[in-house]
C-alpha cells in the first residue's frame, strides 16, 4: 500500500480536495473582483453544482479557518 | 463449470475446475435432468444431428454442449445450420444449406470465455463476501469480475469526479432584438465571461444601441441517412426516445426475433447485404398503412442502397424487419420498438438531407452578437424515421447588410462550471463498447447486476459507498482487475482463438499466472479487507431502509419495515418501540428497493423506485400511492391494492 504525506488531520482524499478548494479560490476572486475566504467558502456550500467531498472540506474550513494557509 | 474434490461453496481460491451437466453437480438444477433426458430419448436413432442454436458464440456452446451431454457425443458429427432471421423462408434455405465445417473454435473461444469469468468471478467474489461475513456482522453478496470490476470502476471513477467538482462562476451575455414583431435572442461572441465586472461592462455599453448587420454567413450541411441498427445503436436510440433500459430494449427485440418479426438482434454488424432481399422486405412492412406511403416513395427511387456503416459482424447482418405481419397484437414495448426498427430501415435507402445553416453577425464598436438559425431544404431520410428526429430547425429575420436593429433587452447571467454527468445505463453501455469489455449479449446484464448488488442507484447512476469501497480495494490490492485496458486485452486474446491465431489452453494459462499472484495478495489482507467491506455494509445497510423524510405523526425516522407474519414490505416507524407510534405506507412488493434523493413534487415525501431485471424501473410516491389507495375502496372491481400492498400498511395509514 502507498504511504502519501498529507497536511495534518487530512487523510489523502480529503487532503486532494482541499488543494482544489485552494486552486479555485484564486480564479473566484479574480471573478468577483474582491472575495473574502469566508464568503467563497459560505458559496461553495450553498451550491448545488458543488461536489459533496468539496461541501465537506468547505464546512471543515469555516468551522477551523485556521486550516487555510 | 464445477470445481473439482470437496471444496465448499465458500472456499476460495478455486483452480481445478472441469465442464459438467448442470443436473449432476447442482442439486437445486436436479430439475434440468428431465430436459437432458428428453432431448436424450428424441435424439436417439437419427439419421443426422443439427445444431440449429443462435449462430454466435453463446449459442454455439450451448448446441455443442446438448449435442455432447444430451445426444451421446454428437458434437463430433453435427452439421451447422446458419440463419438470422426465423421467418421460413430463410430457416428452409438455411436448411437445404447446411455447414459441416467444424466450429470448433468458436465453441472454443465461448467456452474460454466461461472459464475465464467463472475462474475471476467465483474467486474474488467468494473473497469479498467470505472475508466481509468472517467479521461476524451479517451477510451481503458481494461480486466482482472481469468486466464487472471494470464497469464498475467507470461509475466509480465518475462519482470521484463529481464529489471532488468545485464550481467556478462565470457570465453569459443575455440579449434580444425585435424584428417584424418577432423576439429574437442574440449570442454574444464569447460565451463565457470570467468576470463579473467584463460582464457587466458588455451590458453597460451595449444597452439600448443600436446594432448593425455586418455580415450573413450560410453553408449547406448535408446530413446523410444513419447506419442500420445494431445491438448498442438500438439500445441506445431506444433508451433516448422510450426510456427503456438496454436489458430491456434486448428482452423485446427478442421477443420480436422469436416471432420472425426482425432479424437477429445479437449482432454488432451496421451493414444490411444485397442477399437479405430489400425490396421484399419493403413490400412486406408496406401492408402496415403507416408505412404504406413512406415504401412507395422508397421504390420509385430505382435503385436500393443502404447506408452501411463501419461496424461489421461475419456471424449476422444488422437489425432489420423481416417483412412479416405479426401474428399477435404486440405488447407497448415491443410495438414501438418495431416501429424504430422498421423506420430505421426506411431511413437507412433514403437520400441525404440537406440543412442551411445560417449565422447574422451584428456588431457595436468592438462587440460582435450572433443570430444562428437553420432550416431544412430536403428532408431526405429525416421523413422516413420521424418521429425519432430532432426537429431543430430555427427561422431568421430577414435581415440584410447594412441593417440595423435595436437591443431590447439586454442581462448579464451568472453560471458556475458544471460537473461532468453521471452514466445512464444507455451510456454505461456506450463506455463498455468503447472500452471493448464484455459482449453484446452480457453488457446488458452487467449493469443491472450492479443494482441488484447495490453497488449503484437511480437512473442517473450514482456509486454507493459500498461500490467506492469495493473498488478501492480491489484498486489497492489488484489495480488490474479494475483496469478495463487488461479486460479488453483478454478480449482480444478470446477474438484470436476464434480467429485460430491464440489456443484455449494458452489464454488460460496466461490468465492464471496473472491471477494467481494477484488472489494470494488479496487472501493474505482477508482480514484487513473484510473489516473495512463489512463496515461499510453495516452502513449501507442501515442507510438502504432509511429515509430522509421524518415520521409526520412523531417526527423520528421512517424505515423499510418486513411483516413477520406475511413476509411482505412496507414503511414503518422507528418510534413503534419508543413512542408506540403505529404511522405505515405501503411499498410495492416486487424489485430491488431504492430509496431516491429525489423528493415527490405532489407531497415532497421521498420517491421509491422498485427495479426487476428486464423491466422500466417503478418510481413512486408512498405517500401518494396511500392516499389513492383509500380513495378507491380495497376489494372493489377497480382497486389495485389488495395483492400489491401489506395488510398491515393499510390498515394503520
Amino acid at each position: 500500500m502507498k504511504i502519501v504525506e498529507t497536511p495534518a488531520g487530512l487523510c489523502a482524499n480529503h487532503s486532494k480536495v482541499y488543494d482544489k478548494v485552494k486552486d479555485a479560490y484564486p480564479l473566484w476572486s479574480a471573478a468577483y473582483g474582491s472575495l473574502t475566504t469566508e464568503d467563497f467558502l459560505k458559496r461553495l456550500v450553498a451550491l448545488p453544482e458543488t461536489g459533496d467531498r468539496v461541501r465537506e472540506m468547505a464546512q471543515f474550513l469555516i468551522r477551523n479557518p485556521e486550516k487555510w494557509k | 463449470m464445477h470445481s473439482k474434490g470437496r471444496s465448499s461453496r465458500r472456499s476460495y481460491p478455486v483452480w481445478d475446475y472441469h465442464w459438467a451437466p448442470k443436473h449432476l453437480v447442482d442439486r437445486a438444477s436436479a430439475g434440468l435432468a428431465r430436459w437432458v433426458q428428453v432431448i436424450g430419448s428424441i435424439a436417439t436413432n437419427v439419421d443426422r444431428y443439427i445444431n440449429a442454436c443462435d449462430y454466435d458464440l453463446e449459442g454455439s456452446v450451448i448446441g455443442h454442449t446438448i449435442l455432447q451431454y444430451a445426444c451421446n457425443g454428437a458434437h463430433t458429427k453435427a452439421l451447422r445450420m446458419k440463419f438470422s432471421t426465423m421467418t421460413e423462408r430463410e430457416l428452409r434455405f438455411a436448411f437445404q444449406k447446411l455447414d459441416s465445417k467444424t466450429e470448433l473454435p468458436l465453441v472454443d473461444a465461448g467456452k474460454c470465455r466461461h472459464e475465464l469469468d467463472w475462474l475471476y468471478g467465483i474467486n474474488l467474489s467468494r473473497l469479498l463476501t467470505e472475508s466481509a461475513l468472517r467479521q461476524g456482522r451479517g451477510y451481503a453478496t458481494l461480486s466482482t469480475g472481469r468486466v464487472q470490476g471494470p464497469t464498475l470502476g467507470f461509475v466509480v471513477e465518475r462519482e470521484e469526479e463529481i464529489s471532488c467538482f468545485v464550481p467556478v462562476p462565470f457570465w453569459t451575455i443575455e440579449a434580444t432584438i425585435v424584428h417584424d414583431d418577432k423576439t429574437y435572442s442574440l449570442e454574444y461572441e464569447k460565451d463565457k465571461i470570467t468576470s463579473k465586472a467584463k460582464a457587466k461592462s458588455v451590458c453597460d455599453e451595449c444597452k439600448d444601441v443600436l446594432l448593425d448587420v455586418k455580415a450573413i454567413e450560410s453553408r449547406e450541411i448535408q446530413q446523410y441517412p444513419p447506419y442500420p441498427f445494431d445491438l448498442s445503436s438500438l439500445q441506445s436510440e431506444a433508451y433516448r426516445y422510450f426510456g427503456y433500459s438496454p436489458a430491456r430494449t434486448l428482452a423485446s427485440a427478442e421477443r420480436l426475433y422469436l416471432d420472425a418479426l426482425i432479424s437477429y438482434p445479437r449482432t454488432s454488424s451496421q451493414k444490411l447485404p444485397p442477399d437479405i432481399g430489400y425490396a421484399e422486405i419493403l413490400g412486406g412492412i408496406a401492408s402496415c398503412t403507416a408505412y404504406q406511403r413512406l415504401v412507395a416513395k422508397l421504390m420509385t427511387r430505382g435503385y436500393l442502397r443502404p447506408n452501411n456503416g463501419p461496424k461489421n459482424d461475419p456471424a449476422h447482418p444488422a437489425i432489420f424487419p423481416t417483412g412479416e405481419s405479426p401474428k399477435r397484437p404486440l405488447s407497448g414495448g415491443e410495438a414501438k420498438l418495431y416501429d424504430l426498427i422498421s423506420r430505421r430501415f426506411m431511413a437507412t435507402f433514403a437520400d441525404s438531407s440537406l440543412k442551411t445553416s445560417s449565422r447574422i453577425i451584428l456588431t457595436h464598436n468592438n462587440h460582435r452578437f450572433f443570430l444562428s438559425g437553420s432550416r431544412v431544404i430536403k428532408m431526405g431520410w429525416i421523413e422516413y424515421y420521424r418521429p425519432y428526429t430532432l426537429d431543430d430547425a430555427r427561422p431568421l429575420p430577414d435581415f440584410r447588410i447594412g441593417d440595423r436593429a435595436k437591443i431590447q433587452g439586454i442581462k448579464t447571467v451568472e453560471k458556475f462550471t458544471q460537473p461532468p454527468h453521471r452514466y445512464n445505463p444507455s451510456s454505461l453501455l456506450k463506455k463498455m463498447e468503447d472500452a471493448n469489455i464484455g459482449t453484446k449479449a452480457t453488457r446488458a446484464g452487467i449493469i443491472d447486476l450492479l443494482y441488484a448488488r447495490g453497488y449503484v442507484r437511480e437512473e442517473r447512476m450514482s456509486a454507493s459507498d459500498l461500490a467506492g469501497e469495493v473498488t478501492d480495494t480491489l484498486s489497492t490490492y489488484c489495480p488490474l482487475i479494475i483496469d478495463s485496458s487488461f479486460t479488453a486485452n483478454l478480449e482480444n486474446l478470446m477474438q484470436g482463438i476464434q480467429n485460430g491465431t491464440a489456443s484455449r489452453r494458452g489464454v488460460l494459462v496466461e490468465a492464471l499466472d496473472h491471477l494467481r499472484p494477484i488472489m494470494l495478495a488479496l487472501a493474505e489482507n482477508e482480514e484487513e479487507i473484510g473489516s473495512q467491506l463489512s463496515d461499510v455494509i453495516v452502513t449501507q445497510r442501515a442507510e438502504d431502509v432509511t429515509f430522509d423524510t421524518s415520521c409526520p405523526k412523531c417526527g423520528l425516522k421512517l424505515a423499510v419495515v418486513r411483516s413477520r407474519g406475511s413476509g411482505k414490505r412496507f414503511i414503518g416507524c422507528n418510534g413503534k418501540w419508543q413512542t408506540g407510534c403505529n404511522f405505515t405506507l405501503p411499498l410495492p412488493q416486487f424489485g430491488n428497493l431504492t430509496l431516491l434523493k429525489r423528493r415527490c413534487s405532489a407531497c415532497g415525501f421521498q420517491m421509491v423506485q422498485a427495479r426487476s431485471r428486464g423491466r422500466r424501473p417503478l418510481v413512486s410516491c408512498p405517500r401518494c400511492y396511500a392516499t389513492k389507495a383509500r380513495e378507491v375502496k380495497p376489494g372493489s372491481s377497480k382497486s389495485k391494492i389488495p395483492i400489491q400492498i401489506p395488510r398491515e400498511a393499510l390498515a394503520a395509514t
